[in-house]
């Protein structure tokens, strides 16, 4: 419990930094161009094992120091500095050390030299303490007297295979509001780990296939730090304020249809929709699983700019409760919308939906009809049913039962019991029954023998035949 | 000596009455029920006009008069007399002129010819007014009486009243079956207004009277059957054993209610019925089948035939690990309106057509035109389930929902309770993705997506 209030009043103290962060960001967003600020920038490079596996001529490792030499020669140009960790290159793998992670080029030596030298004595050995390569990274940003953007380029091929969570070590380095989202530079990473990756940074993938793989990645990852793009997606309320929020978002490629994130709506500190930082070079599809979903198609980004996609999806609640304890198993209701099911609620839960009618048919014995449930904006719209009574039918030989709602003077049969079970229980709404009954081999119709009862909730009653 | 010997006698003819009177009673319960008739006679003035041979009044005297000796004959029928127009003359314009002269009794014929010869025809017609105080005529009468009321008049109503919707009431009320109207020479027109109010009958003379009261007569009280055969699709009367229920057509009340049976020789047990009124018959089978304004020809077995085709559905899993009291909502193949809820593993007659089948699974399965067919057992398999344990070791609260791959897209299939530490769920096999957050995450790009794959019995596990 303790750990939990720790835990609560840390993120008290993250929100506020966040607050902070999140004005200066947007400031940064508006103005793209405006270059005033300085920009540091830490390379993580991973020399776990796997960095020995082949790329091109050479191995991956190989591959991952040309880009990062690369890119320092074009920082240098862009008035960047950076510096240098690595994990997974002191100790060899059969160690399984999970502290193998390292600054090795700190920010104030980080010269073109100093960096060639620092490379060529790296090895590929170890594992990969990803989550605590992140947590570490905090400190080998100094702290400076003016403002500055501080970026974190991970170069890898694979995830965390240390105990750590990459993912939340990345949150909490944006949450303190000091931290950019990192950029992952991936190595022939497996689907798997891309999708891994997504919530710990925005992922670009070397090319092997191309020559100039190296330049190429360069210039993406540098225009793309230099120019974030970013997309924001607002959803309306019925009074068009984007404040709805918390559905999840999955993004597709709109050319090939494929899945490239799942992204949970949010409203960051300022109770704005929070920023998503996707692959600018394509364009989505995306699917917003609200109940019912919501589309919004053709999302096209431009690169350096803050794209804002919006739809309405004005939601309200819906809680249906059974009063008193429930002897239903598993009580359910269908939830439809013009003839189609959006959803199957349990009873006694609430869950939100569009505003808009629904037709709710909630699974008692006999079955609750509702044909225009209305879901209006921000308000929760409670239908409560009354608790069922029972009906426990004896049966002294084998024959067919019916049990009947008497509505009025109409009959409607709602439950057959089965020619050879000789007890049944049953629970039923409240209202007036009538059970009829015939034994098994009987060969008249005047065998019939009909009962009526009145069920009350909470109260058991019994049918004896 | 003799004393003992007179004794003994007479006990024996005690027991031999009582040996008698149950036989009776038993033959009484399986021909028909008690029946009570209840003469409404005219006595307004215009019944002393000539008529045929002498005049209405006296005519319908005589021939209710003969009536009522020879129905008491029948143990089975009470009788009594209600006149209106009786008491106050014409000028006084009375709408309260009725009243009961011979309550319903058994052996009652002597009393009501006594009243009859007493009675004076004098007033107006307060037909509805007569009918309403009826009511109170039949009190004391149990359920399985019937009451019928003989309406005799040579006139239309001639106050405020309403009697269509008195007969209406009094029949919805179950106080009597649909009334019958003698009509002494009306018009068409006249005879018009009586149709609203039951059946009505036209006598232009007294031949034409006792036909009427006769025929009358013989539709209350003979013997009138009904078989009831459900057919297969082949047109045979094989299905059985559902309950049945004949509705009033008039008033809409139940009449018979019965779970339909085979004789010994395997054919459609028979049903005493009540010829008076048309039925809406309906067979409670899945769907239930209604046939409405179903005529029953009287002093006849009258043969209905039904076609309620049936076979049987059963909604079950493939392997061992299976659900308990899981939903399967059926469905008329393109119709939205739910036919019934079906549990899983449990067994269940349709009608034999097309159904579509939701089984509310997680996540659902929608199984479109499944054919039910003539006595046969269909049997939808679906996969066994697996299980998935969410552990929220953090102890932080989370957002999150499970999603199903399904080809390129993913399909929303429920929210975890990111509340709890420990969540068990039962999904299908197939490939899932759960995707979640910390609550308190201001930031959506914190969002994690984890991929875990269900197959049949399986349990998988998700730690954060």
């Amino acid at each position: 419990m303790q750990k939990f209030i720790d835990n609560f009043k840390s993120k008290i103290l993250r929100n506020f930094f966040c607050a902070v962060f999140c004005f200066l960001f947007l400031l940064s967003t508006a103005n793209a161009q405006n270059k005033k600020i300085p920009t540091r920038l830490l390379f993580i490079l991973d020399a776990s094992g796997s960095m020995a596996g082949k790329w091109q001529e050479g191995s991956r490792l190989d591959a991952a120091k040309a880009i990062i030499t690369h890119m320092a020669d074009s920082l240098a140009k862009e008035n960047i500095s950076f510096a240098l960790r690595i994990y997974g290159h002191q100790s060899e793998k059969s160690l399984i050390d999970c502290n193998d992670t390292k600054l090795e080029l700190p920010f104030a030596k980080s010269t073109a030299a100093n960096l060639t030298e620092t490379l060529n004595r790296i090895n590929p050995k170890g594992y990969s303490p990803i989550a605590l390569s992140l947590e570490q990274a905090v400190n080998d940003f100094t702290l400076t007297k003016y403002e500055c953007k501080n970026v974190i380029v991970l170069i890898t091929d694979g995830f965390e295979n240390c105990e750590g969570d990459a993912c939340l070590a990345a949150e909490k380095l944006q949450s303190a509001g000091i931290f950019f989202r990192p950029y992952i530079i991936g190595l022939g990473l497996n689907s798997e780990s891309k999708i891994k990756f997504d919530c710990v940074g925005q992922v670009f993938e070397a090319n092997e296939t191309a020559s100039n793989f190296k330049e190429q990645i360069s210039e993406v990852v540098i225009s793309t730090i230099m120019n974030p793009t970013s997309l924001q997606v607002n959803l309306l309320n019925e009074a068009e304020k984007p404040i709805e929020t918390n559905a999840n978002m999955t993004f597709y490629d709109h050319e090939n249809k494929s899945i490239k994130y799942n992204i949970i709506h949010t409203l960051n500190a300022s109770g704005n929709p929070d920023t998503l930082f996707v692959d600018p070079q394509k364009k989505y599809d995306i699917k917003i699983h609200t109940l019912p979903a919501k589309e919004i198609n053709n999302i096209e980004l431009i690169p350096g700019k803050h794209i804002i996609a919006a739809t309405s999806a004005g939601q309200g609640s819906l809680k249906i409760s059974i009063n008193g304890t429930s002897k239903y198993k598993n009580l359910q209701a269908i939830i439809k919308q013009k003839n189609q099911i959006i959803n199957v609620q349990n009873v006694n839960t609430t869950l939100n939906y569009l505003t808009g009618i629904y037709q709710i048919e909630i699974l008692t014995c006999p079955r609750i009809i509702l044909k225009d449930v209305n879901i209006l904006q921000s308000q929760q719209n409670i239908i409560n049913i009354p608790a069922a009574g029972t009906l426990q039918v004896n049966k002294s030989q084998p024959g067919y039962i019916s049990i009947f709602k008497r509505e009025q003077n109409t009959l409607i049969q709602i439950l057959v019991v089965p020619v050879g079970a000789n007890k049944q229980t049953i629970q039923l709404q409240p209202g007036n029954y009538e059970v009829s009954f015939r034994a098994k081999n009987a060969i008249s119709n005047k065998s019939t023998i009909q009962k009526k009862f009145n069920i009350v909730s909470g109260i058991a009653t019994t049918a004896n035949f | 000596m003799k004393k003992n010997h007179s004794k003994g006698l007479f006990l024996f003819l005690v027991l031999l009455q009582c040996m008698a009177s149950i036989g009776f009673a038993q033959i009484k319960t399986n021909t028909a029920v008690k029946t009570r008739i209840l003469f409404m006679m005219d006595a307004s003035g215009s019944m002393t006009n000539n008529w045929s041979t002498s005049n209405r009044f006296k005519i319908s005297k005589t021939v209710i008069a003969a009536m009522a000796d020879s129905l008491q004959k029948n143990p089975n029928i009470e009788m009594g007399l209600r006149v209106f127009g009786s008491m106050s003359p014409l000028s006084v314009h009375d709408c309260k002129d009725s009243r009961i002269e011979t309550p319903i009794r058994p052996n009652n014929a002597n009393n009501i010819k006594l009243k009859l010869n007493a009675l004076n025809a004098k007033g107006i017609t307060p037909i509805a007014y007569a009918l309403e105080q009826c009511a109170y005529d039949f009190i004391g009468s149990n359920e399985k009486c019937r009451n019928i009321v003989i309406l005799i008049t040579d006139g239309i109503e001639s106050c405020e009243g309403n009697a269509c919707e008195v007969s209406k009431r009094l029949q919805q009320k179950g106080i009597i079956l649909q009334p019958f109207i003698i009509g002494l020479g009306l018009s068409t027109e006249a005879a018009a207004t009586f149709d609203c109010i039951g059946r009505y009958d036209d006598a232009q003379d007294e031949i034409g009277f006792r036909k009427a009261l006769k025929s009358t007569m013989n539709f209350i009280l003979n013997n009138t059957t009904v078989q009831l055969n459900l057919l297969d699709e082949k047109g045979k009367a094989t299905e059985t054993n559902v309950p049945v229920t004949f509705y009033d057509n008039v008033v809409d009340i139940q009449r018979y209610h019965f779970i339909h049976t085979l004789n010994a020789r395997g054919n459609a047990d028979t049903l005493q019925i009540d010829p008076i009124n048309n039925y809406n018959i309906v067979v409670h089978t899945t769907p239930p089948i209604e046939k409405k304004n179903v005529s029953i020809a009287t002093n006849q077995h009258n043969i209905i035939n039904i076609p309620a085709a049936q076979g049987e559905l059963l909604v079950t899993t493939d392997g061992l690990s299976t659900y308990k009291e899981l939903a399967c909502v059926i469905t008329k193949a393109n119709s939205e309106e739910t036919v019934d809820v079906l549990t899983i593993n449990e067994k269940k007659k349709y009608l034999t057509g097309l159904y579509d089948v939701e089984i509310l699974t997680l996540p659902r399965i929608s199984i479109q035109s499944t054919r039910i067919a003539q006595s046969e057992l269909t049997t939808i398999k679906i996969p066994a389930p697996g299980l998935v344990t969410i552990l929220n070791t953090n102890a932080v609260p989370v957002l999150g929902s499970i999603f199903k791959e399904k080809g390129q897209s993913l399909e929303w299939v429920c929210d975890i309770n990111g509340n709890s530490t420990t969540e068990t769920i039962t999904l299908q096999p197939g490939n899932y993705r759960l995707v979640y957050k910390n609550k308190g995450s201001k930031r959506a790009m914190t969002t994690r997506d984890e991929r875990f794959k269900i197959s049949s019995g399986s349990s998988a596990n998700i730690r954060f």
